[in-house]
């Protein structure tokens, strides 16, 4: 192959084949069987008796769907290429057809070296077996030999902290102990290929952290990793590219920050000022939390839809829980447009509640004039029971800082002056 | 799929990256390719094959008081019950034996393929989540599954011996067949457990068939009664259940009856192979959907 012909001028310069090669794949669902019902012989027969009677065959063609369709694209060697769209727009689904859990319905795909995937953490853990006996079955379930495992063992149980518990079956741990020793299992794996799916949302901010930093050194000694998170900020760090897939299709792919600001341009939560917003079905929330947050309001302005600068961002966050829920503390993170976190407080950290028995209730807090500058911003919002999430909503709702002259010398500020709005003091030495 | 994209290749050293074009390529298509490469895959998992064996023997009498004894008292309970119903109350002939030994030298094969089975059939849908998450040959889960019953079965063959002792009975030559019935045994478990299994995935009916399955079953077999029972011109066609050759072929090889399993074993083993064979070709071609639908 002559390096000497141009290449894709939307592909960044990678000689040499590609890691994961994609060429139009699909997957086709049938809507009945997709569902937690299960199919019954009774049922089974009972359309087969419909569709002798000549009904079946056209709803048999309405019940299906395509949940992927035309998806082709190359990682390269070396690539972090970070998945992001709405749930349900197709990644989980990707993934599961590159790590072969499914097959797809047309199309092909090629990858190289060995494949890890990671779609759930501590998959195959059972609870009546020891630390140290989930490792090695989740390890070799994962499809590692049990000579890697042996000589990767300290390694793993060191990076999990549960040296002291490495005995005591797993019944008995914390779910934080669990996602600990399940991810470590995971980063031990030494696959070429890692394909990671929204495992960094459990689990507390340190050992999230510890992760992401593993994965980066994944990634420094060359291996590939196609990662699907929800939280933007988890891509924008790790992903050298991004692809972005909404509708069972490929809705961009490229460089980091220009596809994740398209795609937070795509579709917003807009929350008028004043206004409220019902959180119980809000497609930022992971499928894996029952929804806890029910309601989110806005408050602080007199003028609907937009927050001048300077003045004071009060929030209504409404919950409730299907059981009394203990050491209760709700955090927020404001995100800009381009996914960068710009804020984050919990009411803990603030020194205001943190309840130690509730079921139900509203949080209030009140951002005294948070000094950003004008643009679109959105909210996350996470509930925490001590240290483990209950529930967490990306970009619940947005609002719109509103340019004013905050700095009274007649010019309106405007988006272009970065996020942060702080008074300077300037000064000149004439030395003419 | 490519057999050469073995996830379990050796390890090699941390920093030294082979090349991309020497790597083994795994190519994910609509269609799946022929047997022989999946057989040639499900040889390079049975590491894993062995942990899943490990995990369910090892979970199995977990918080039970008794423990392993579960294994022994299964067949031993149900030979006490048959021994006062069938060999006192009705004197079921029993080829000259004893008839307590009569019916746990059978008891001890059909306790194992009928645990085996019911194990097997269930195995997937009680793997639902590994099913969803991860990938792996399906055929290990219920193969596992099967394989995980053999310790029983030890456990149990050990106390048949020392009745055979205390009964002053000694094995025949014949004993050397052994290792063959119970292979055979295994082989009918795992046929009609990989039929059941796939079909439990789409059809939950199946969890409530099994248990009625296995009770028609036990009568279709010789276990309470000598097969002798039976007109000569019907045993050929008898033997077409499997478990008809194992269990005339154990008192054969333990106690010598006079039963020669010859055609018998082989009808049997005919169907077993005939039923595996199928069942292989059924759960591959559902094992692609398994992820969807369970």
């Amino acid at each position: 192959m002559s390096s000497e012909l141009p290449m894709n001028p939307g592909l960044p310069m990678n000689p040499g084949l590609p890691m994961i090669r994609v060429e139009g794949l699909g997957k086709k669902y049938k809507l009945g069987s997709r569902g937690g019902t299960y199919n019954t012989l009774r049922e089974r027969i009972g359309g087969a008796v419909k569709s002798r009677l000549g009904r079946g065959a056209e709803s048999e063609e309405k019940s299906e769907f395509w949940a992927l369709r035309d998806i082709s694209f190359e990682v390269p060697r070396g690539e972090i290429l970070g998945m992001i769209g709405r749930n349900g727009a197709g990644k989980t689904t990707l993934l599961k057809l590159l790590s072969r859990i499914t097959a797809p319905s047309e199309g092909r795909a090629e990858i190289r070296g060995r494949v890890g995937s990671l779609l759930e953490v501590g998959t195959g853990f059972h609870p009546e077996l020891s630390g140290r006996e989930n490792l090695y079955l989740s390890s070799a379930i994962l499809g590692m030999r049990k000579s890697e495992i042996d000589q990767r063992l300290d390694e793993i149980v060191e990076f999990a902290e549960i040296r002291r518990f490495l005995d005591t079956p797993i019944k008995r741990y914390s779910s934080g102990m669990r996602v600990r020793l399940a991810f470590s299992v995971a980063a031990h794996l030494d696959p070429d290929v890692l394909l990671v799916d929204e495992v960094l949302a459990v689990g507390d901010f340190a050992f999230q952290n510890k992760c992401l930093g593993k994965m980066g050194s994944l990634h420094d000694s060359g291996r590939t990793i196609l990662l699907v998170s929800h939280d933007l900020s988890v891509i924008r760090r790790l992903a050298t590219r991004v692809l972005w897939i909404d509708g069972g299709k490929i809705a961009g792919l490229g460089e980091t920050v220009e596809t994740i600001a398209a795609y937070l341009e795509s579709g917003s939560n807009e929350l008028q000022m004043g206004g409220r917003l019902s959180l119980t079905e809000h497609a930022g929330r992971s499928p894996r939390f029952k929804p806890v947050f029910q309601e989110i309001r806005l408050g602080g302005s007199d003028d609907p839809g937009l927050l001048p600068m300077g003045s004071d961002l009060e929030f209504e966050l409404h919950f409730e829980a299907d059981r009394e829920l203990h050491d209760v503390n709700p955090i927020i993170t404001l995100e800009d447009r381009e996914g960068i976190d710009v804020y984050s407080m919990s009411s803990k950290m603030a020194g205001g509640p943190v309840p130690e028995k509730i079921r139900s209730g509203v949080f209030r807090f009140k951002l005294e004039a948070p000094p950003l500058n004008p643009g679109v911003y959105y909210l996350t919002i996470r509930l925490l029971e001590g240290r483990r999430h209950v529930d967490m909503i990306e970009r619940a709702c947005s609002f719109e800082m509103v340019g004013r002259d905050v700095y009274g010398t007649g010019e309106v500020m405007d988006g272009q002056w970065g996020f942060l709005a702080w008074p300077s003091i300037w000064q000149l030495e004439d030395r003419s | 799929m490519d057999a050469s994209a073995d996830p379990n290749a050796a390890p090699r050293a941390d920093d030294s990256l082979a090349p991309v074009e020497s790597l083994p390529t795994t190519v994910i298509l609509p269609n799946r390719g022929f047997l022989g490469a999946e057989l040639v895959e499900l040889w390079a998992y049975r590491e894993l094959l062995g942990f899943f064996v490990w995990r369910d023997i090892k979970v199995r009498y977990k918080q039970t008081a008794l423990g392993a004894l579960w294994a022994i008292l299964q067949p031993l309970l149900t030979m006490v019950v048959f021994s006062l119903f069938f060999g006192k109350l009705a004197s079921m002939p029993s080829d000259g034996v004893p008839y307590p030994i009569f019916s746990f030298a059978a008891l001890v094969p059909w306790t194992f393929f009928a645990n085996a089975l019911a194990a097997s059939s269930n195995s997937l849908v009680g793997s639902a989540n590994l099913l969803r998450k991860i990938y792996f040959p399906r055929l290990i889960i219920p193969l596992g599954a099967v394989f995980a019953g053999v310790v029983d079965f030890f456990l149990a063959f050990l106390v048949l011996l020392g009745m055979m002792a205390a009964y002053g009975i000694m094995p025949t030559a014949n004993i050397v067949w052994l290792p063959f019935l119970l292979i055979l045994s295994v082989a009918a478990a795992l046929a009609v457990g990989l039929w059941l299994s796939a079909l439990n995935v789409e059809y939950r009916d199946v969890r409530h068939t099994v248990p009625f399955l296995v009770q028609l079953w036990l009568f279709a077999t010789p276990i309470a009664y000598p097969s002798s029972l039976l007109a000569e011109k019907w045993r050929i066609i008898y033997a077409l259940n499997p478990m008809v050759g194992v269990v005339d072929g154990f008192r054969w090889a333990l106690l010598d009856t006079e039963t020669m399993p010859g055609p018998t074993l082989l009808a049997s083993s005919s169907a077993t192979l005939v039923l595996l064979v199928a069942g292989l070709l059924y759960f591959r071609r559902m094992e692609r959907t398994f992820a969807d639908v369970v």
